[in-house]
């Protein structure tokens, strides 16, 4: 029963790194300003969307992988494991989308707009609701975990794409890093920040390596019925 | 100062919204999904044991 | 041999399909006829308008949402058949390569889609363009356009309604996994849409670039379904 050790240090860990950098954004990160010298409050949002953000696309990663792994093998581990990976992505790609809403109001003045990573965004978002969707009106169990898995990897393989084809429509969302060579934050303000993302993927990962544990547990309480049922 | 009030004060609803979502989403998945496991888990323990004394038995 | 009997079971699966159309003329029917509909609606949506208010504007996303939707119409009519009838099974049952499966499907699906497209594409330009400005650009880019989407989303569409027709929603199903992943193709496709029908300096060379994406996308996702297909189907 004490084979998650990993996932409850890394859950440890990365409360303790995420609640340092909170603390660091409020406290040490110096407060960003707009060109016009005003005091940028909203910005500290950054710290934590951003690393919500990423902790989506890369846990989303193994949707597609163990769904590979699924078709290949036809282990109903697999299955288990791209769903849970998948819940773990939705959970991540609500909280990114809150968070950028609530930015969004501050910067621009309104709670939306139709502006190329918004929307390439909100289709991920759909995707993955319609992953769940797919599932539960599938009533087959293998047929299920088939074409959760198919549709899973087309998922996957579509995100990308509908975040390349904006890259030439214009959009106003600010590009941190990858523009010219260096990220233009201040030492503090990197620090807080790469301290919040790997706080924030430590959690995905306890995130899911408990949710797999809640399923082992479920499955075995299941075969355990069975058994005194018989 | 006054500036940093300023500035602060109209946008400070927004930045704690956003860290309150955080925080409550975070610590609500850790706090619903160790209440499950514990569940499970003891649950398990119940239906082990009477499977151990039916096998004594 | 080996690739000659592949062909022979794609033409023997594909001139099913199209005789079986023609014979009952269903979906070609329903599905020129909820285009027809859409335009409809089209002419309550443009009813407060005016006169003045230029359609082409709105021409290349009003033309696409017509034709996504008519096109989980037919691929979900195109499946629905299969399964009622037991030929997926028999199918199945047979020697027949599942690959050789999905590209007669495929071809099918593209060719009957292609064909509503082209013919409700002059009934569109009939009832909301005349008299207005006209297509800016060559006709033929916009076939262009057509086909190259048209195969994107008959491939993907393909896969898709092969799952979804075993699902308890069916259409509901298709149109939730479908319309997201076709985000990229449909807002390209009325890029180069928009481009061939406005025209003027530099729209041909912006034309281009979208139809590189339209491609890009066809080969990609085509390229996956076709992978994807042989575990689907099936199980």
């Amino acid at each position: 029963m004490k084979r998650n050790l990993l996932a409850e240090i890394m859950l440890g860990l990365g409360g303790l790194l995420t609640s340092a950098a909170f603390f660091m954004t409020f406290f040490w990160a110096a407060p960003s300003s707009y060109p016009d010298g005003r005091v940028d409050f909203a910005q500290k949002i950054f710290y934590f969307h951003v690393p919500v953000a990423e902790a989506s696309f890369l846990v989303f990663i193994f949707t597609a992988f163990y769904g590979i792994k699924f078709l290949t093998t036809r282990e109903r581990i697999y299955d288990t494991k791209a769903r849970i990976a998948t819940e773990v992505t939705l959970f991540f790609v609500l909280l990114t989308m809150a968070t950028g809403i609530l930015w969004t109001k501050v910067e621009w003045g309104v709670w939306w707009q139709w502006e190329p990573r918004l929307t390439t965004y909100f289709i991920l978002t759909l995707l993955v609701i319609a992953y769940f969707v797919l599932r539960n009106s599938v009533e087959d169990e293998e047929k299920r975990a088939v074409y959760a898995s198919a549709f899973g990897i087309l998922a996957f393989i579509d995100a990308p794409i509908s975040f390349f084809i904006t890259r030439w429509l214009n959009s106003i969302h600010p590009v941190v890093f990858g523009a010219g060579n260096s990220s233009g934050l201040e030492p503090p303000m990197l620090i807080t920040f790469i301290i919040a993302q790997v706080g924030m993927l430590m959690l995905g990962y306890a995130f899911y390596q408990l949710r797999l544990r809640e399923e082992e547990l479920k499955e075995r309480l299941e075969a355990l019925k069975i058994e005194i049922g018989d | 100062m006054g500036d940093l009030y300023a500035a602060v004060i109209p946008q400070a609803p927004y930045v704690i919204g956003a860290y309150g979502l955080i925080w409550l989403g975070l610590l609500g998945f850790v706090y619903l999904v160790f209440g499950r496991i514990g569940r499970l888990e003891k649950e398990l323990r119940v239906l082990e044991e009477s499977v151990k004394r039916r096998a004594q038995s | 041999m080996e690739r000659s009997n592949s062909w022979r079971q794609f033409k023997a699966i594909l001139r099913k399909d199209l005789v079986m159309e023609l014979r009952t003329k269903e979906m070609v029917t329903s599905m020129g006829l909820y285009a027809l509909l859409t335009m409809v609606v089209y002419q309550i949506a443009l009813a407060e308008a005016g006169d003045t208010f230029d359609v082409r504007l709105v021409m290349p996303g009003l033309i696409w949402v017509a034709f996504i939707f008519m096109s989980m119409l037919g691929l979900n009519r195109s499946f629905v058949h299969e399964k009622d009838q037991g030929c997926m099974d028999a199918l199945l049952l047979s020697p027949v390569d599942r690959p050789v499966i999905f590209f007669a499907k495929f071809a099918g699906n593209l060719l009957f889609l292609m064909v509503v497209e082209l013919l409700s594409l002059p009934v569109f330009s009939f009832l909301f363009l005349q008299g207005r400005a006209g297509i800016g650009n060559p006709i033929w880019l916009l076939g262009v356009v057509l086909l190259g989407a048209s195969i994107g989303i008959s491939g993907v569409g393909t896969l898709l309604a092969t799952m979804t027709v075993n699902t308890k929603g069916k259409d509901v199903m298709l149109s939730v996994l479908f319309v997201p992943l076709m985000y990229p193709l449909l807002r390209a496709a009325v890029g180069a849409t928009f481009a061939a029908v406005i025209g003027g300096p530099g729209t041909v060379q912006t034309f281009w670039l979208f139809m590189a994406w339209v491609a890009g996308f066809d080969v990609i996702m085509v390229l996956v379904a076709y992978g994807l297909y042989e575990f689907v189907v099936g199980v």
